[in-house]
């Protein structure tokens, strides 16, 4: 089945097409919205009282204009009000999330995956419990044994700033580069700058966190904080 | 960071660091991680603990800061320093550093720069600080695989010692130096008018000890070379003197003597000698003796033994070879002539073997046998006649080592021989048993022992060559040191079994009953020693030959002072029992840089005997103090103790200061 997308159907495909820019880290959050193509891979429930349409067997929501596709087993979405899916994975150019759990708030533009998240693009491959989003805020938070490939890192949190490409790790936290392995206890910091180099992108590191940079993030985990409380 | 800064890093540590490494034995605590700081791991060469780090991927290098601790595995050394820039992070890593302090071992380093890679660190404007001495250097190179550390233009001091060296190498508490110049003066040895140089030297800090190698003692303009290698304690040079005594001759022959006991003079080689002083009835005379031993890898041994003395004179030497299967041959000569009672020549030949074994009888842990026969051509002159003749026998042996069971430890010893003279004269043969146990527990120890020998026929040579007596006599030893301050006791007994020829029906009965006890302790800001002795064989059974006497001594010392007093009586003496009531000291006098320390002794007791001599100790020792130590000069002499002479230097300790040596210059002279 496929169908054209409507004017409801617009915040969704903001929340699409952010989460995808959370995933690449790059700002094509402002990108304009196109042809949301929705495809269900069997049966299909939709209530008309409340709006809300699931997918029971899985489908496909992909945004034409980027090209980012939800891919879930499962997807439940009420226009204009949220999305969430299951054994989901969302895959654009520029980057690959795969979660248990995804549910987009489209209203308040947020987004959290969980149960296990993995999340890699050029430069970056992690995982952690949670991944946290707010679209206003353009940070994105993982939450809860974070593991790195690239760069070598763990830590308790690591948030990531989708503009300025400056990454947080909170510890207890290890960071591996090249021969040398740093290490910080409970509730340290260690700030990475991304950097793109001809040989791939490489990251700075520092025990001292700009300031507005630990603000953004305290906003950001204060968001998250509440929304969890809800 | 200047000069003067590394002196001040380096005096606080003397006297922070320093002192507090001093009181726990030395070295250096692990870094610990600051509060809220990160801990950073450096393949190949350790762990870092910081407060701050930033690291630039286009630079490739990071910056530590803040309580920078970098623990270097290998080694165990620390190294703290406020900044330290890490580079070469894609390959091969380098440390650099200002204002560093490392310790390594006992050593704290403070240095103006540091520069290290995986091998070693190179520290610059250097201040060395361990619990025995203190350093400068130009550069210090630190091995970070081996814990050594090299220096160049080295200044070291001592509490002791001042020292300059072109090159060191500091390994623990050991130095190893190189065109070295160093002296005791309180000053440098290129200011030194008395020093020493040396191609190289090796000085240990803790023992002290300093041995030279091509080295030269340097008085002003005058040079002696040294023997190579050349050692001296830093602490004390005491000079080789030989151990001069005044003593009776053991034989009564000789009367008062003066001379030195054995001593060793070479490997395996002892000499003693002595000088009879003469009087009315005796000239004076001198006697010497020579003892040599030397052994080879095979088991052979030569023995050299000569006597020479104004009236007489002994040779003896034997040589032995050892053949198969414990077997050795062995041959022996004695050559005496002169005054001896009994001269005898002698020309020996034996063959023996020993033999030594685990047993499997219970409570005998070892066994072991000693057989040997033997012929004789032998010489002696008896009562102004000569006897020659051969001696043709044989002796076993056998020892029991028992297994030890509740703090004794017994074993057991047999032996049998017989001789026999073809010249004339019936056989001698012999058969011994010597039981003996040992206690040992706690402060307490008893010696147990019993020797029984029968003795059929008779030798026709004397006793000084192989007439043996019959002997039945038990000993009792022991000594006890109670948990208590410094006391101690002791006790020798021994009682003859044999029946006493002057005393029919009766044994000989108890020939030694000693007993003595000793303690010494704190007080009236001294140290006050007690010693009291008894030989009670003479009280409990009074007879011509038994000793009896009660004595002691109470000395008290309080820095160069002495006080004392010693008596002794004789319980069974008809009528005076006083046989001396001493009373001694000694006192120092200082004027400058000179002291004296008469001695006096003085025997009360000897004015109610009516003896002329009433001093029985007499003594003075002189310390004159110098920039290079203390040099002692003195001689005691007391009837209680003989002859004491003491020539030496003594080295003051002075305190470590690294402005002090700062001051100094850097060349060696």
């Amino acid at each position: 089945m496929q169908r054209t997308a409507h004017p409801p159907r617009a915040r969704l495909r903001t929340i699409l097409l952010l989460a995808a820019l959370a995933a690449t880290a790059v700002g094509w959050a402002q990108g304009g919205i196109a042809d949301l193509e929705v495809t269900a891979y069997g049966r299909q429930r939709i209530d008309l009282a409340s709006g809300r349409t699931v997918l029971e067997d899985g489908g496909e929501l992909i945004e034409r204009g980027s090209g980012v596709t939800l891919v879930a087993a499962w997807i439940a979405y009420a226009e204009g009000i949220e999305v969430t899916a299951r054994e989901a994975s969302i895959e654009g150019d520029v980057g690959h999330i795969e979660a248990p759990r995804v549910a987009i708030d489209l209203i308040a533009e947020r987004l959290t995956a969980s149960g296990g998240v993995a999340w890699r693009r050029e430069g970056l491959r992690v995982t952690g419990e949670t991944l946290w989003f707010d679209v206003d805020a353009g940070v994105v938070g993982l939450l809860g044994g974070v593991e790195a490939s690239e760069p070598g890192a763990s830590a308790v949190e690591a948030w990531i700033e989708l503009a300025g490409g400056r990454v947080l790790l909170v510890g207890p936290y290890a960071y591996a580069d090249g021969p040398l392995v740093l290490r910080g206890g409970e509730g340290a910091g260690l700030q990475l700058d991304a950097r793109q180099t001809d040989e791939g992108v490489v990251y700075d590191a520092s025990t001292a966190i700009d300031d507005d940079w630990r603000a953004a993030v305290a906003t950001a985990r204060a968001a998250w904080a509440a929304a969890s409380d809800e | 960071m200047t000069r003067r800064t590394v002196l001040a890093w380096a005096v606080w540590l003397a006297c922070g660091t320093g002192l507090a490494m001093a009181a726990d034995g030395g070295g250096s605590e692990g870094c610990v991680p600051v509060a809220g700081g990160a801990e950073l791991t450096v393949e190949g060469l350790g762990r870092a603990v910081f407060a701050g780090l930033s690291t630039d991927r286009v630079r490739d290098e990071a910056l530590l800061s803040g309580g920078v601790c970098v623990e270097f595995s290998a080694i165990g050394g620390v190294l703290r320093s406020e900044r330290l820039t890490i580079s070469g992070l894609g390959d091969g890593v380098a440390l650099a550093a200002a204002d560093v302090v490392f310790e390594l071992d006992a050593w704290t380093i403070a240095a103006e720069l540091l520069e290290a890679d995986e091998d070693g660190a190179v520290l610059v404007g250097v201040g060395l600080q361990s619990p025995e001495a203190v350093a400068l250097a130009a550069g210090v190179r630190v091995d970070l695989v081996s814990g050594t550390i090299a220096a160049r233009d080295l200044r070291l001091a001592t509490a002791t010692l001042w020292v300059v060296a072109d090159e060191a190498t500091l390994d623990g508490e050991r130095v190893a130096l190189q065109r070295v110049a160093l002296t005791t003066c309180d000053c440098a040895p290129a200011e030194a008018s008395v020093r020493l140089e040396a191609r190289a030297a090796e000085l240990d800090l803790v023992v002290p000890e300093v041995t030279l190698h091509g080295a030269e003692l340097v008085v002003g303009a005058l040079r002696w070379a040294l023997r190579d290698p050349w050692s001296f304690d830093a602490a004390n040079l005491a000079l080789p003197l030989p151990p001069i005594a005044v003593f009776e001759d053991p034989d009564g022959r000789r009367g008062t003597l003066v001379g030195v006991t054995e001593q060793p003079v070479a490997p395996g080689v002892r000499l003693a000698w002595d000088v009879g002083l003469g009087d009315d009835a005796r000239p004076p005379d001198a006697s010497l003796r020579l003892t040599a031993r030397a052994a080879d890898a095979d088991g052979g041994e030569a023995r050299v033994d000569v006597v020479g003395a104004s009236d007489r004179m002994r040779v003896a030497w034997r040589v032995a070879r050892p053949l198969a299967e414990g077997w050795a041959l062995a041959y022996a000569q004695r050559l005496e002539g002169g005054a001896w009672d009994e001269p005898v020549r002698d020309q020996h030949v034996s063959v023996g073997r020993t033999r030594a074994w685990p047993t499997p009888v219970a409570g005998v842990a070892e066994a072991a046998v000693d057989a040997e026969a033997f012929v004789a051509l032998t010489a002696q002159t008896l009562a102004g006649d000569e006897l020659v003749g051969t001696r043709l026998g044989g002796s076993w042996r056998l020892r029991l080592g028992g297994e030890p069971a509740g703090g004794w430890r017994p074993d057991l010893e047999v032996a049998a021989g017989a001789t026999a003279y073809p010249a004339g004269g019936g056989p001698q043969a012999w058969v011994s048993v010597a039981p003996r146990a040992t206690l040992t527990t706690g402060g307490l120890r008893l010696d147990l022992g019993h020797l029984s020998r029968w003795v059929w026929g008779a030798s026709p040579f004397g006793a000084s060559l192989d007439r043996l007596a019959t002997v039945h006599r038990s000993d009792l030893g022991g000594s006890w040191a109670p948990a208590v301050g410094e006391a101690r006791v002791t006790l020798a007994a021994r009682w003859d079994w044999r029946p006493d020829a002057d005393r029919p029906g009766r044994a000989v009965g108890l020939e030694r009953l000693d007993l003595s006890a000793s303690t010494s302790g704190a007080a009236w800001s001294g140290r006050l020693s007690v010693r009291v002795d008894a030989a009670l064989a003479g009280v409990v059974d009074p007879r011509p030959g038994r000793t009896a006497s009660v004595g002691g001594v109470v000395t008290w010392a309080r820095d160069d002072w002495e006080l004392g007093a010693r008596v002794r009586v004789d319980p069974a003496a008809p009528a005076w029992p006083w046989s001396e009531a001493t009373v001694f000291a000694a006192a120092p006098v200082t004027t400058g840089d000179w002291s004296w320390r008469p001695y006096l002794a003085v025997d009360l007791a000897s004015w109610a005997r009516g003896q002329a001599r009433w001093w029985v100790g007499h003594g003075l020792e002189l310390a004159w103090r110098s920039d290079f130590g203390v040099l002692d000069l003195g001689y005691r002499y007391d009837d209680g103790i003989g002859l004491r002479l003491d020539v030496g230097v003594r080295f003051e300790s002075r305190p470590l200061e690294l402005e002090r040596l700062a001051a100094t210059r850097q060349e060696r002279p």
